[in-house]
């Protein structure tokens, strides 16, 4: 982005003065390029959430308005857009109002520096992945807000129950991400992708035991973070109605839900940077280098790849994120606070010194076949076990013979 | 153990107490006692004869009289009793068991919205199913429903009424105009006609 | 904060609303909640938004009239308050059903208690947090629900047995529709199990949460898995034998032998799942030796009763159903009192529920499985 920037104000030769006004006219054209992506994401991803828990559940979901159902959520915003706004007569208007903003603002500001391919990034900080832990602690804000506003017991329960819950597992992925950044060196975003290769033994998942234990701390944590079963306490249906969304109706109520869906991305893609790669392609050894050797539409080419790389990783988080939500049932809240602070801090700080001798260990001559030995040996027990869940998940579809009904598409 | 044998259980250890054995043309037989010997007599079946479950708890309006009727079990002899008392209708007291048996507590609640039976030593004695303001004792032979509750009418407006009142106020009010108009019902239930505007439904 | 100056602060419990709305108080049924933060410190239940006056109903409707009231009663598991009722006036008409009809109510019943623990089950998954397992049991109850249709004409509140016997005979083939259908469900069971009983998760938020003491049991009248959790063994198609029961063998299930301790909510539920697996094996006995013959004395369409007093209970799927039937010998009962299984389980929430977390009581109040309209009739 910025080399596109750079190239535009030495091409064109403009006054300050209108340089000033193309700058500001390219941040709000990026930022519009951006909420139009999280919000046609957060659309589909309702949709798409829809129909895998009906499918989970053995029945469809919705399939009428459109193929498939696909224009459900069009429709769905298109009502919720047109509903009367209640707002209840006993509740603290200002923050009744002005909370949603401050959710859905505190998700979109962490689409600020997430990569999605080569040289794609809105803003590539330096300071990138520490930028979006800080940023998405918004939310808390926002949360508590509207659970103290509602003037109902039962959302202010609900508030506080999230606000603890967000605050306390911070510092879980907090230390995964330490973990991580200790391997490479560096906060930036690109650059972490960068340091990972293409084959999967060169993901810093496989990097050392550490950072396989540390992937783990982080996928539940990061689930906390974004209020997803099993840590939905503060929206939990069944206690609570809805937790602090009780009160909430119409634009309101989807400003919240679409921060929640689009936090999947966000989610999803951190994992993807930290852990899996990034945009790298597994056969491809080190892509940046590759893309910078080459010129031309060849170079678009690999842009592409790389992009198209990073969505397929992204994407298959966020279909676990929704798998594992439609599975399990939701913890209690004292057995989240133990869980954070009796197993999660202890064990993510032996990962981060775990990971942190790793580092420092030398690349040359015994060191470096003991590490990649290492990484062979995760790699074929990470893929070992995806293949052991896969095949259990089709054994156990097979055995009820009665044919679940398997079409995905209806 | 079957009715008589727990009848002279009972009466063999504690004479002075007033027992009858009774049975309909059809049906169990129950044992009667007086309201005011009820509860050491349950008290005498749960620790001596071991009758240490109790099934259930009814109040009845016989009409002359209001009863109560024990269904006891023993778990682990296996035998059931039934067990009867009548208190007078002025004046419905009977002495509770809820210190012998936990469900009693719910069950003479129920008793006494649904009847209007006064159980002594109750700790919580207050309405169950019926709002706690209710007039009255529903399953009792001789209640009348109010006319309404808070404002609202318990009872709905018979449609031939409605039409009839309405073609009284038409005929009274419009000659021309037709009866097929939307009536307005008040909260008490009176029918304010739309005089005038006819509106095809 | 000092112990000191906790000790001082003046402090009071907030009183939250639990109800009469809410998804997971199955029906309407309204706790008045006192808590101090996330601990509960008395719940005191409110019942009766559901009250429709049944009992004073069946002293206005002629007894053959009042069969589809009883459905109403507790309208998952239907068949049991149709058995009671029928129960009741055939005690006090004196007359005789025939072992056919006995084979086919039994039938009925059976697969009404695994449907109903298919619902039950899977709502105290839902009230948990985990959605699929309740619409997995709903798969399945929709399988019964045909074969229900075919031996009554309803899916829901089935007006299926008669004085005497039952409405009609089963259809031809029909018995192998069930042996079929319990095929499907012993393979289902199982899968049922992977999927939710030996979750983690699960497990952790039931074990030791709302135990239930033996004693305090029977002294709170409960009856059904909530009794038989807490380790006491009785079970009244066994120890109070009615209709068919004698003739087939089955196991009772008692609480205790699972994770957690006796009478902790992970035992009620677990006493549910393998009570399914009984009820399908009284099923397969039943069709097995099923005899040919009646299937109803025929009698009067509107008897006259002779007066007396009657309790007839069965064994439910909540606890004991008794109709406590009072007649005066004309065609309409005089006085008829239904005890119900939830109405006794409302009255121990009180006793245990302090101490509780909100989210206990969420899972305490699903073991108990109540449901509003058995509760306020």
């Amino acid at each position: 982005m910025k080399e596109l920037y750079d190239s535009i104000s030495t091409s064109w030769q403009l006054s300050p003065g209108m340089m000033s006004l193309v700058t500001v006219l390219w941040i709000l054209a990026i930022a519009v390029v951006v909420l139009a992506f999280m919000a046609t994401f957060a659309g589909v991803t309702s949709w798409v959430e829809r129909r895998i828990a009906g499918r989970m559940m053995s029945r469809i979901g919705p399939n009428r308005v459109g193929p498939g159902g696909s224009l459900q959520w069009i429709a769905d915003g298109l009502k919720c857009f047109l509903k009367e706004d209640v707002i209840p007569q006993a509740v603290d208007k200002p923050l009744f109002r002005f909370a949603p903003y401050l959710v859905f603002a505190g998700c979109f500001a962490a689409f600020a520096a997430l990569p999605f391919g080569y040289g794609i990034v809105a803003s590539n900080i330096d300071i990138g992945i520490f930028y979006i832990s800080a940023i998405t602690t918004f939310v808390v804000l926002g949360i508590l807000m509207a659970g103290w506003s509602s003037n109902n017991k039962w959302s202010l329960l609900g508030g506080i129950r999230s606000a603890a819950q967000i605050v306390s597992y911070e510092i879980p992925t907090g230390l995964a991400v330490l973990t991580i950044v200790v391997l490479a060196g560096t906060l930036n975003m690109q650059e972490i992708i960068k340091q990972q290769g293409g084959w999967p033994w060169y993901w810093f998942i496989f990097h050392n035991p550490f950072s396989l234990v540390a992937f783990f701390i982080f996928f539940s944590s990061i689930l906390a973070e974004g209020n997803r079963t099993p840590f939905d306490l503060p929206e939990a249906e069944s206690e609570l109605v809805a937790g602090y969304l009780t009160e909430y109706s119409g634009m309101r109520f989807v400003f919240f839900f679409f921060a929640e869906w689009a936090n999947l991305w966000v989610m999803s893609a951190i994992i993807t940077t930290l852990f899996l790669g990034g945009w790298q392609i597994p056969g491809v050894a080190d892509l940046g280098s590759v893309i910078e050797k080459s010129a031309g539409t060849v170079k678009y080419l690999w842009i592409l790849a790389s992009v198209a790389s990073f969505f397929f990783k992204t994407l298959l988080f966020v279909f676990i994120v929704i798998w594992v939500r439609w599975t399990l049932p939701r913890l209690r809240v004292d057995q989240l606070m133990i869980m954070c602070w009796k197993y999660f801090v202890p064990i993510g700080f032996i990962c981060l010194i775990g990971s942190a001798l790793f580092a420092i260990l030398p690349q040359t001559g015994a060191w470096y076949w003991f590490q990649l030995s290492i990484k062979l040996i995760l790699t074929a027990s990470g893929f070992g076990g995806v293949v052991i869940l896969l095949w259990r998940s089709f054994y156990n579809i097979r055995a009820l013979d009665d044919k679940i009904y398997f079409k995905v598409w209806e | 153990m079957t009715a008589p044998e727990i009848l002279s259980a009972i009466q063999t250890k504690f004479p002075e107490i007033k027992l009858e054995l009774q049975q309909g043309p059809a049906g169990d037989p129950w044992i009667l006692v007086t309201s005011g010997d009820v509860a050491n007599v349950i008290r005498i079946l749960k620790n001596e004869l071991g009758l240490n479950y109790l099934a259930c708890l009814s109040g009845i309006d016989y009409q002359d009289s209001l009863g109560v009727v024990y269904q006891l079990r023993s778990l682990s002899g296996k035998f059931e009793i039934m067990v009867k008392t009548l208190a007078p209708l002025e004046n419905p007291c009977v002495p509770t068991i809820s210190d012998l048996y936990a469900s009693a507590n719910w069950f003479e609640r129920e008793a006494y919205d649904l009847i209007g039976i006064q159980f002594q030593g109750h700790p919580d004695l207050r309405r169950i199913m019926m709002p706690e303001d209710w007039v009255g004792h529903p399953l009792r032979k001789d209640y009348q429903p109010p006319a309404e509750y808070h404002g609202i009418s318990t009872s709905r407006p018979n449609t031939h009424q409605l039409l009839d009142q309405l073609r009284t106020a038409q005929n009274r009010s419009d000659e021309k105009s037709k009866v097929d108009t939307v009536p307005h019902v008040t909260q008490s239930g009176t029918v304010i006609p739309k005089s005038g505007e006819g509106q095809n439904l | 904060m000092t112990k000191l100056m906790v000790e001082t602060l003046d402090t009071e419990s907030t009183v939250v609303n639990m109800g009469p709305q809410h998804p997971s108080t199955h029906g309407v049924i309204n706790l008045k909640l006192h808590l101090k933060g996330e601990v509960i410190e008395a719940v005191d239940p409110h019942v009766g938004f559901l009250h429709r006056s049944i009992e004073k109903i069946s002293e206005l409707t002629q007894f053959t009239g009042f069969i589809p009231y009883t459905d109403r009663v507790d309208y998952l598991s239907a068949m049991f308050g149709n058995q009671a009722w029928c129960m009741a006036v055939e005690k006090l008409l004196g007359i005789q059903v025939p072992r056919r009809a006995e084979y086919l109510r039994v039938i009925a019943c059976e697969l009404n208690r695994i449907i109903n623990h298919l619902i039950a089950c899977g709502t105290m998954a839902m009230d948990l947090g985990a959605f699929t397992p309740f619409l997995h049991g709903i798969r399945e109850r929709e399988k019964v629900n045909d074969i229900m249709e075919k031996i009554c004409g309803a899916r829901l509140n089935y007006n299926y047995m008669r004085f005497g016997g039952v409405s009609r005979d089963f259809m031809p083939g029909l018995d192998k529709e069930i042996l079929d259908f319990l095929d499907r469900f012993e393979k289902f069971l199982p899968e049922f199990n992977r999927l939710i009983t030996g979750n983690e998760i699960f497990e952790k938020r039931l074990i030791h949460v709302g135990v239930i003491p033996p004693d305090l049991a029977i002294s709170h009248s409960l009856g059904g898995p909530n009794l038989r959790a807490s380790g006491v063994d009785f079970d009244l198609r066994r120890d109070f034998p009615y209709s068919a029961y004698p003739e087939f063998k089955f196991k009772v299930i008692i609480g205790g032998n699972y994770r957690g301790e006796a009478g902790d909510s992970f035992a009620r539920y677990m006493v549910r799942i393998e009570e399914m697996e009984e009820a399908a094996k009284i099923i397969r006995q039943a069709i097995a030796g099923i005899p040919e013959g009646a299937y109803q004395t025929k009698l009067l369409r509107n008897p006259v009763v002779p007066s007396g007093e009657v309790y007839s209970r069965v064994e439910s799927t909540r606890g004991e159903m008794g109709f406590h039937v009072i007649s005066n010998g004309t065609d309409t009962a005089y006085r008829t009192k239904i005890r119900t299984g939830s109405f006794v389980a409302m009255s121990i929430i009180p006793p245990i529920a302090p101490g509780l977390m909100v989210a206990d009581l969420t899972a305490f109040f699903g073991s108990l499985d109540v449901v509003a309209p058995e509760v306020d009739r």
